[in-house]
């Protein structure tokens, strides 16, 4: 949803170039209706829409416990926005003019993590888990973890995106019978690390903040952008 | 010199009816003390005459052996016959009652003590005011002794008119010495007025561009009013070069990076090898990056120093601060090998109270971690730390930023701090000239780094290529508008370290109150 027709225009022929259908409304009023009736894969959002506020789209979507992964593209810079945009219920925002790279990147992973939530099967690229197995594979090599690793790994890619504590795991992974060791956290996710190396899912550490895991480009999708830190993935499929 | 609306109360009006009120007391006072005064005058005088007049009437009484004689000389009624117009009453009586010559009924006092004292009474008689004297002399009578008593009376007629003449002179007087009073204040307030005047016609004579201080030598009573407004003047001047400064600056570098992005578009138009128009493509894909991200950059900074001369500082938490924004930094950049880390073990309480403007210090971060990444190898490391040193006086809370870059070296750090003075800003003025537009932006060094390998590599979410030159310009104006010292250094990882320094803020009383708590739980480390 965008209210600038050059703007929008643009980021349709991009996206559709790159295979996706893509439904563009330019009215606050009118794109809620739309939202209300028709599932959508991923949601575009400008914030000064007129008719309706995009926050106010936003907020009546999750109202309606509707999960679709929204995009909030703001022109406003100051960082507020942001976090309001985030606390409303925004999966990630981009602050106009972005970088189409950035934008296509963007919305790829969102879809990837939502298509991950859906199924039993999670599946971004060459990895894949299975909720009910307990199973992680690489390129079908299962990764055979741990009881605890699965378990981090369930929280993780149930907080995509988001830091999460060591406390924060430790009270999602721990019973209240056992005794949470910190330390154990540690070491475990050190093991999920190694083990996931060369897979989209990447957990990354933040000293004196936590962890927060999230899927990133893979594949070469003939996109330049993501080709600059392709070792990695170059890497996981070769040892794979 | 604002209009004068009906409400607006004028000076002078305000001081010469307060004076005049306090006039008109004082004359009131004055003229009831001197109306008091010109009655006893009055009085005093004429008292004297029914005084002589009595003495002489007692003087002429003796005791015969047939009774008392009282004979009333011709002195006497001569002696009263001084206030011509008025009327005379007496009568002689003895302490027994018995009226031996004059009026019977004149009025009595119920009271009366025989004596040699005189005393005097104001009654009314026979239609007027008349003022008696009682006087009385003993009568040698041996064993038997008598007082005789003289009752003389004379209306008020020349007395009323001594009063009235007493106090007409002394009012008369008053109202004018008033009068000349007011005059006097009047003149005076125009003559204070007068620089104030002077100033008015000094600032609406001025052209809007004037921006020098008034001229004016003030009296001292004023003094603080002109230095306030010359203050004020200097203020405006200084905003205003600062505003042209900025505008200048600005238009200089959006049209240097438009110019040349037109400058890449045309050279790729021209372009028949499709490799060759590829890579003109890519770099002007670059140059619309950092065109971006300098517009923002100069926004910021724009923005900065706006809240900071108009935002009022608030009781916040650096820590929630910090946190929000590392975490907004690392979810974008999970595919870099950027490793952050967040440092509070020295803080008491895990807490950095400071008076702060969250917007402008969460851009003052930002900018700090984008320049981070942006100019640090790609496995840079970024340390954010706070701290509270106890040992400076007053102590102060601290952020300092480390990374693991090529950090600045020590005779370049103040210009690094000056806006569009980045690393190599000489060698970009330089470039300016027409032959080389496209490179406007970049220094030397971000010319030659614009090879292939740097042109593609991965782009930040605000575009990609090397700092405007504007974000430690945004920082140090955040850390100037918060009354904080900013020091560059080298990091203990041997990059660059920002030091910035706040001055010591309470926290506030109870949890909860913090304008940051927007961190998801407790880190420790």
């Amino acid at each position: 949803m965008e209210d600038n027709d050059e703007l929008a225009e643009a980021v349709v022929e991009r996206l559709t170039a790159e295979g996706h259908a893509i439904d563009r409304e330019e009215n606050g009023e009118v794109a809620n209706d739309l939202l209300r009736h028709k599932r959508f894969d991923l949601v575009l959002l400008d914030i000064n829409l007129p008719g309706r506020n995009g926050y106010d789209i936003l907020r009546s979507l999750r109202a309606r416990r509707d999960t679709t992964p929204v995009l909030v593209l703001t022109a406003r810079s100051e960082i507020d926005d942001r976090v309001i945009g985030l606390d409303a219920g925004a999966d990630d925002y981009l602050v106009k003019p972005f970088d189409f790279r950035e934008l296509s990147a963007r919305c790829r992973v969102l879809a990837r993590r939502r298509s991950g939530a859906a199924s039993n099967t999670v599946r971004f690229g060459p990895f894949t888990f299975d909720r009910a197995a307990k199973r992680a594979t690489v390129d079908g090599r299962d990764l055979e973890l741990r009881a605890r690793e699965v378990q981090l790994l369930e929280v993780f890619l149930g907080n995509l995106g988001r830091v999460l504590t060591k406390e924060d795991l430790a009270d999602k992974i721990y019973t209240f019978e056992e005794a949470p060791s910190l330390n154990a956290i540690e070491q475990a996710i050190a093991r999920l690390r190694r083990k996931t190396r060369g897979s989209p899912l990447v957990v990354k550490t933040a000293r004196g903040l936590g962890y927060i895991a999230d899927i990133v480009e893979g594949e070469g999708t003939g996109d330049r952008v993501r080709d600059g830190d392709g070792e990695t993935d170059g890497d996981g499929r070769d040892g794979g | 010199m604002g209009a004068r609306g009906p409400r607006r109360f004028s000076l002078r009006r305000r001081l010469l009816v307060r004076m005049a009120t306090g006039f008109v007391v004082i004359i009131a006072l004055a003229a009831a003390a001197l109306w008091t005064y010109a009655r006893n005058a009055a009085n005093g005088t004429y008292d004297l005459l029914l005084n002589g007049a009595a003495l002489a009437i007692l003087e002429r009484s003796s005791v015969l052996p047939g009774g008392t004689t009282v004979d009333i000389p011709y002195s006497a009624l001569e002696l009263l016959g001084l206030a011509p117009d008025d009327r005379v009453f007496y009568r002689i009586f003895l302490d027994t009652g018995v009226t031996l010559t004059g009026e019977p009924d004149l009025p009595m006092v119920g009271d009366l003590v025989p004596s040699t004292q005189p005393r005097y009474v104001d009654a009314q008689w026979s239609g007027e005011e008349v003022r008696f004297i009682f006087l009385g002399r003993r009568l040698p009578g041996g064993g038997n002794a008598r007082w005789i008593i003289a009752q003389v009376g004379h209306t008020r007629l020349a007395r009323d008119t001594l009063e009235r003449s007493l106090t007409s002179n002394g009012m008369a007087m008053l109202v004018f010495l008033s009068l000349v009073g007011l005059a006097f204040v009047g003149l005076g307030i125009n003559r204070a007025l007068a620089p104030l005047n002077a100033i008015e016609q000094d600032l609406s004579k001025r052209e809007p561009t004037d921006l020098t201080p008034l001229a004016a030598m003030p009296p001292r009573e004023v003094e603080a009013l002109i230095s306030a407004i010359n203050g004020f003047i200097q203020r405006l001047a200084l905003n205003q070069e600062h505003t042209q400064t900025f505008i200048a600056d600005v238009a200089h570098q959006t049209r240097t990076a438009l110019g040349a992005l037109q400058g890449t578009l045309d050279s790729a138009s021209r372009q028949n090898d499709p490799e060759a128009l590829a890579n003109r493509l890519a770099r002007a894909q670059d140059q619309a990056n950092r065109t971006v991200r300098l517009t923002n950059q100069l926004l910021a900074h724009a923005m900065v120093i706006h809240r900071g001369e108009n935002t009022p500082l608030q009781a916040m938490d650096l820590v929630g601060l910090a946190r929000a924004v590392l975490e907004d930094t690392l979810r974008h950049s999970l595919s870099s090998d950027l490793e952050y880390g967040l440092e509070t073990a020295s803080l008491p309480k895990g807490t950095a109270w400071i008076a702060g403007d969250p917007v402008s210090l969460r851009e003052a971060l930002r900018n700090l971690l984008d320049n981070a990444a942006k100019h640090g190898p790609q496995e840079n490391r970024v340390d954010i730390t706070l701290y509270r040193d106890e040992t400076s006086d007053p102590p102060v809370t601290g952020l300092l930023v480390e990374d693991a870059g090529p950090g600045i070296p020590p005779d370049r750090r103040e210009a690094a701090l000056e806006r569009f003075r980045s690393l190599g800003s000489e060698e970009r003025f330089r470039s300016l000239g027409s032959e080389e537009r496209f490179r406007s932006l970049g220094s030397e060094e971000r010319f030659r780094s614009l090879g292939s390998e740097e042109r593609f590599r991965p782009l930040g979410p605000e575009g990609g290529g090397r700092g405007s030159g504007l974000g430690l310009a945004i920082v140090k104006a955040v850390a100037s508008a918060h009354r904080a010292t900013l020091t560059l250094g080298e990091s203990r990882l041997g990059g660059l370290a920002v030091d910035i320094r706040f001055p010591e803020a309470t926290a506030p009383e109870g949890p909860g109150q913090g304008p940051e708590d927007l961190g998801k739980g407790k880190a420790k480390s």
